[in-house]
């Protein structure tokens, strides 16, 4: 699956949880540009990532990532 | 030794200078030094060897947790190695977390346990007595726990390296000033602020003892002088219902926060001269647009170590997956985000009611608040609405004065359970409290009561006490005020002319004595959250 693809999908959690269509992620995309990203929400997020991808992430990844490109780095490198 | 008492002013002054005086490299040797001496003049020394037992256990469990998956990371090809020392860590962690956890549970909870146990052999064989044990509980034992215990998590997650020297982590465990009553810090931001060295500088003491003037302040004008007031409508329920139900719990809404934010602006404030920087426990809670907002401004950090370390972990865990799962087949996609979230909300109360004491009322105390923030998500939507049909202007001035009289009013219930001591007796004040007939009575005896209290009291009359008390209370909300425009009290005074900077201070110490509770030998009475 290529980054792109990833990002894709990552996209259309992002749509589905925060329940907003018009929400376009990138790579530089933080949790402050988001108004409901919190630390909660976060959480949610990383769940429906794991069941889309198939893998867990470790919780020293879930608590460090910064961005949503450290996201893709850790689902590109597991899938 | 408490903290508000002549003995501490000068235990603090002592090690400040000494501390100083130290060449960098030995200063977190004098501050385990005087954290041992503040342990061994406030507790009763045997129960140090609780503490003791929990740094030789964590320290051991860490290090142990460090090795073994070193090992691992050697040999990644190895899968049945590497699940093999999986489940070593794993059992390394869990044996940690049993004997320090249980420690706590055991000099905490054996009395709310037992006394529930022999309740319930009461239905049964009538004859059967209430037993009690007497365990005297090491200093701040509810507060080191978790610390340690979130220390350990880290470690076990990877998110820190364990530490080396067991006398630095019993630093970290006993570090003084926050000790007996938080907050709650990370290993993380805490251990490098420790152990690093620290040179004198003038405008950060002189910051740290304002702030220890302003929680002096907090403690002894308003928190001490409201105690009376308080337990006097707390003790004799019968006697103070109705609407004294709702003075006496706004006046120990006021209290409790004097009497805590008062004590963390000591610690923070005792720690600063010392030049480590502590987490905050308070930022204008009152100024909340909701409870939820309440909890992420009131004891802060353990709010956000129940969340970290108790409520994300069940949420991720292999069992709610699984809850999840069926919950989306069978009830669909939004309940299976909400429904777990809410459970695993309703664990996190339950652990921070139980987190006070053992005791039915701070389990209801911790289902209160979860029903409250729960209902408060559900019924957002309709709430959007009807605020769009009445034509409320969400950033308006009123709104916001009502959604904060809202979160206080929320607030002060969940205070009425804390401070009744029982489940039936905070469930019989709130009846008496919603009572209108009940209390329209009381409020025809406001009156004679105030006088008779007037009539109790000495040399100074309830009207000196109560208008010191205001003066007091306005003054915390103009500190409060400052602070919520990120402008402190004491970044203010920092910018002002020498000459009046000392005279405000003189006033404000004459403030404190004048106003204040305390005199020659007078001991104030330990912080409300100094006991668990």
């Amino acid at each position: 699956m290529s980054r792109q693809e990833i990002l894709d999908k990552v996209n259309e959690i992002f749509q589905d949880v925060f329940d907003d269509e018009t929400i376009t992620v990138a790579e530089a995309t933080t949790a402050e540009d988001i108004e409901d990203w919190d630390s909660l929400t976060h959480i949610t997020l990383i769940s429906e990532i794991e069941s889309e991808f198939g893998f867990k992430f470790a919780m020293k990844d879930v608590l460090g990532m910064k961005d949503v490109g450290e996201m893709l780095d850790i689902i590109e490198k597991e899938v | 030794m408490t903290l508000v008492s002549f003995s501490f002013v000068g235990f603090f002054f002592i090690v400040l200078a000494v501390y100083y005086l130290m060449p960098g490299r030995f200063q977190w040797i004098v501050l385990l030094l005087a954290s041992l001496a503040f342990y061994f003049l406030s507790a009763q020394p045997f129960t140090f060897l609780y503490v003791l037992l929990s740094v030789a256990t964590v320290y051991w469990a860490a290090r142990r947790i460090d090795r073994l998956s070193a090992e691992r990371r050697m040999q990644p090809e190895d899968k049945q190695l590497a699940a093999k020392l999986g489940r070593q860590i794993k059992t390394v962690y869990i044996l940690a977390l049993i004997i320090i956890i249980g420690m706590l549970a055991a000099l905490k909870y054996s009395n709310f346990v037992l006394g529930n146990v022999c309740l319930i052999a009461k239905l049964f064989a009538p004859q059967t007595e209430i037993i009690t044990v007497q365990f005297a509980a090491s200093l701040g034992i509810s507060f080191y726990t978790l610390q340690m215990a979130g220390y350990l998590t880290d470690v076990y997650w990877g998110m820190v390296e364990s530490e080396k020297n067991i006398a630095r982590l019993a630093l970290f465990n006993l570090y003084f000033p926050q000790m007996i009553s938080g907050p709650i810090n990370r290993y993380k931001s805490l251990s490098g602020e420790l152990s690093g060295k620290h040179s004198f500088e003038y405008g950060k003491v002189r910051s740290g003892i304002w702030r220890i003037a302003i929680g002096f302040f907090k403690k002894l004008v308003i928190s001490e002088q409201l105690i009376g007031a308080v337990d006097a409508v707390y003790a004799d329920t019968q006697a103070y219902g109705g609407i004294f139900v709702w003075i006496g719990t706004f006046l120990y809404v006021i209290q409790i926060y004097a009497d805590f934010a008062g004590c963390m602006d000591i610690v923070l404030g005792v720690s600063e001269c010392f030049g480590v920087e502590l987490a905050e426990n308070f930022k204008v809670p009152f100024t909340s647009r909701s409870i939820q907002e309440f909890w992420q401004r009131w004891h802060i950090t353990l709010g956000a170590w129940l969340k970290d370390y108790i409520m994300y972990p069940l949420l991720r865990s292999a069992a709610w997956g699984r809850l999840t799962k069926k919950i989306k087949k069978s009830l669909g996609k939004k309940a299976a985000r909400q429904l777990p979230t809410f459970l695993a909300m309703l664990v996190l109360w339950l652990a921070m009611g139980l987190w006070h004491g053992g005791g039915w009322n701070f389990i209801g105390e911790g289902i209160w608040f979860w029903l409250v923030i729960v209902l408060g998500q559900v019924l957002k939507p309709r709430g959007d609405n009807l605020l769009k049909k009445l034509r409320v202007r969400e950033e308006s001035r009123l709104w916001y004065c009502f959604q904060c009289a809202r979160t206080t009013l929320i607030y002060a219930v969940g205070a009425l359970f804390f401070k009744a001591g029982s489940l039936t007796g905070a469930l019989r004040m709130l009846g008496s409290a919603l009572n209108p007939i009940r209390v329209l009575e009381s409020a025809c005896r406001i009156l004679p009561v105030i006088n008779a209290l007037d009539e109790s009291m000495g040399t100074v009359k309830l009207g000196w006490a109560a208008l010191g008390v205001l003066f007091g209370f306005l003054i915390m909300i103009i500190f409060g005020r400052m602070e919520k425009r990120n402008r402190p009290v004491r970044e203010w005074l920092a910018e002002k002319p020498v000459v009046l900077r000392g005279v405000l201070t003189v006033l404000f110490i004459f403030g404190i004595i004048i106003f204040g509770a305390y005199g020659p030998g007078y001991s104030s009475s330990e912080f409300i959250y100094g006991g668990f």
